[in-house]
């Protein structure tokens, strides 16, 4: 049986492993880098006429610049966790998942604040802003990565070392 | 000698509880998520804006909003506090009011009111000024705060302008038209116009007219009602008596001139004062004009007195005061000394007609033979009294 970083694993389930890994890690690459990097082309048919450059606005003040890119790099990271699942590196592997996912939530919620200043053609003269605060939401939603971190640094400690 | 290593069962059972933790957390990251979407989703079609009402006592005017929100979700809607205030154009402060903090349990409905305050007391009044007759831009912002615990705050500012229409614009007073009212008083109509471009207000009061001289005495004085609902356009007339000035009654009888008059509006409309002056002249014809007295004839009458008689004639060029009185008096002779007495000759005119007669009296036989003589007329009429000198040849 092969041998893939210290798991034997047989053929047919490595290759039920790298199918499953590029569905999964296909849904985390759409829904991770490519909605929030082409957003406002995925909603243009639903927008009223004229009001692509306001909502233009709004989006690029909510989507941060650096989010495809932690999107991309997380979804690399499921891949991966996929496939080397019980292997020797599975371990460090699942904490740059849980690394990536806590950056992914902490730039997606803007560190727990959002602010949006409404464009005064947004609603016919209205101008103003609105604040906010997700603290307690995004401490609930960073939990499972920071147990992810904590999983993948216990079995990358408890893994048995060769001399 | 090898490395201390956590031991594989322990580690395992670490992982498990792991693994749960994580699904836990998973499924405790979700339910807040999808309260707080069912919350916020079901949030729009519950709120209902009734109709807006207004009020006014004095100087306060409230302007109520009801609304009525029910709450469907799972969260409850906590510390919701609206407050908004109103600013004109130039920065003052016109209102403020708002709700809360009220919290909106889940599964409940409540129902608020939104209640704004105008005092118009409180106001500067170049401010009240400029709200009463001028149509602006007024400005409304708002400031919301709520949350949704344990999970999130909101709080946001907004502004919009709001429209605000004078409910006394293009305020005019009109030039006064005169006509006759009786023998002692001219009737002067005073036009008032304006437009009531609010979209709120109706205008409902009294306007006060008074008529001021050049000298700033008030000569006249009168009510005219108002009554505008909001987008109309209000026409009246103000009925006022001017009274002929017993301290002008000589000039006024006798010399056609130009009379100058101020005209005030004011109103206090539920706190809203409104002020406008218009100055306007009044062409004044003197109902008798051209008083002449022509050269007396004597004839004897008695051992101790001539009878004298003379022409005497005036046109009245008032336009509607008709002259009606009694013309009598005293003659003199040229040294001052009375000589003798005018008979009472009734005198009418109409305007614009002429009056002539025949004045006569009596004199002394020793002062018949000068040939000047003064007549100390006294014209008493219907509007006052007045005297006059005319000194005629023989």
């Amino acid at each position: 049986m092969p041998n893939m970083l210290g798991l034997q694993i047989s053929g047919v389930r490595l290759a039920l492993r790298v199918v499953l890994a590029v569905v999964i890690g296909g849904l985390a690459f759409v829904l991770f880098y490519y909605v929030p990097s082409h957003l406002l082309d995925l909603i243009d048919r639903f927008l009223p006429p004229g009001s692509q450059s306001v909502v233009s606005g709004i989006v690029s003040n909510l989507i941060s610049p650096t989010l495809p890119t932690i999107g991309l790099a997380l979804s690399a990271f499921v891949f991966l966790g996929i496939i080397l699942r019980g292997t020797k590196v599975y371990g460090p592997i699942l904490v740059l998942n849980g690394l990536s996912f806590l950056a992914y939530i902490y730039t997606a919620l803007h560190g727990g604040t959002v602010g949006l200043t409404l464009p005064s053609d947004l609603l016919q003269g209205v101008s103003g802003g609105v604040t906010v605060d997700l603290s307690t939401l995004m401490l609930i939603m960073l939990l499972p990565s920071l147990l992810t971190i904590v999983k993948g640094a216990v079995l990358t400690v408890s893994r048995p070392r060769t001399e | 000698m090898r490395a201390p290593q956590f031991s594989v069962l322990r580690s395992s059972s670490v992982v498990k509880a792991l693994n749960v933790l994580i699904l836990v957390a998973l499924l405790a990251g979700v339910g807040a998520i999808g309260s707080i979407a069912l919350t916020v989703v079901q949030l729009k079609p519950s709120v209902d804006l009734g109709a807006l009402q207004m009020s006014t006592a004095g100087t306060v005017t409230k302007i109520q909003i009801p609304v009525n929100i029910t709450n469907k979700g799972p969260l409850s809607i906590s510390d919701i506090n609206v407050q908004a205030t109103v600013t004109d154009s130039a920065g003052d402060k016109l209102a403020s009011g708002g709700v809360g903090p009220v919290t909106i349990a889940a599964g409940t409905t409540s129902n608020l009111v939104l209640l704004f305050t105008l005092d118009t007391s409180n106001l500067p009044s170049s401010a009240l000024q400029s709200l009463v007759t001028t149509s602006q831009n007024l400005t409304l912002s708002v400031v919301v705060a709520t949350s949704l615990p344990p999970f999130l705050k909101l709080s946001g500012t907004a502004s919009a302008a709001l429209p605000w229409g004078a409910p006394v614009a293009n305020l005019r007073v009109g030039t006064p038209n005169l006509a006759p009212y009786n023998s002692t008083a001219i009737q002067v109509s005073v036009p008032v116009s304006f437009d009531n471009d609010n979209q709120f207000m109706s205008i409902n009061g009294a306007g006060m007219i008074s008529l001021v001289d050049a000298g700033g005495r008030q000569v006249a004085r009168g009510t005219v009602q108002l009554n505008a609902p909001s987008g109309s356009h209000f026409d009246a007339t103000a009925q006022l008596l001017l009274g002929i000035p017993q301290s002008q009654i000589q000039s006024l009888m006798f010399n056609d001139q130009t009379l100058q008059y101020t005209a005030s509006f004011s109103a206090n409309l539920s706190g809203f004062q409104t002020a406008l002056t218009q100055n306007f002249q009044l062409s004044w014809g003197a109902p008798v004009k051209n008083l002449v007295v022509g050269s007396a004839t004597f004839s004897p009458f008695n051992s101790t007195q001539a009878r004298l008689a003379a022409p005497v004639s005036f046109t009245d060029n008032s336009a509607f005061l008709s002259v009606s009185g009694t013309l009598t008096g005293t003659i003199s002779d040229a040294s001052g000394n009375q000589v003798g007495s005018i008979t009472p000759l009734m005198v009418t005119a109409n305007p614009g007609q002429t009056f002539a007669s025949s004045l006569t009296g009596y004199v002394n036989l020793s002062a018949a033979n000068g040939h000047t003589f003064v007549l100390n007329l006294t014209f008493q009429s219907s509007f006052g009294t007045v005297t006059v000198k005319e000194t005629i040849n023989a």
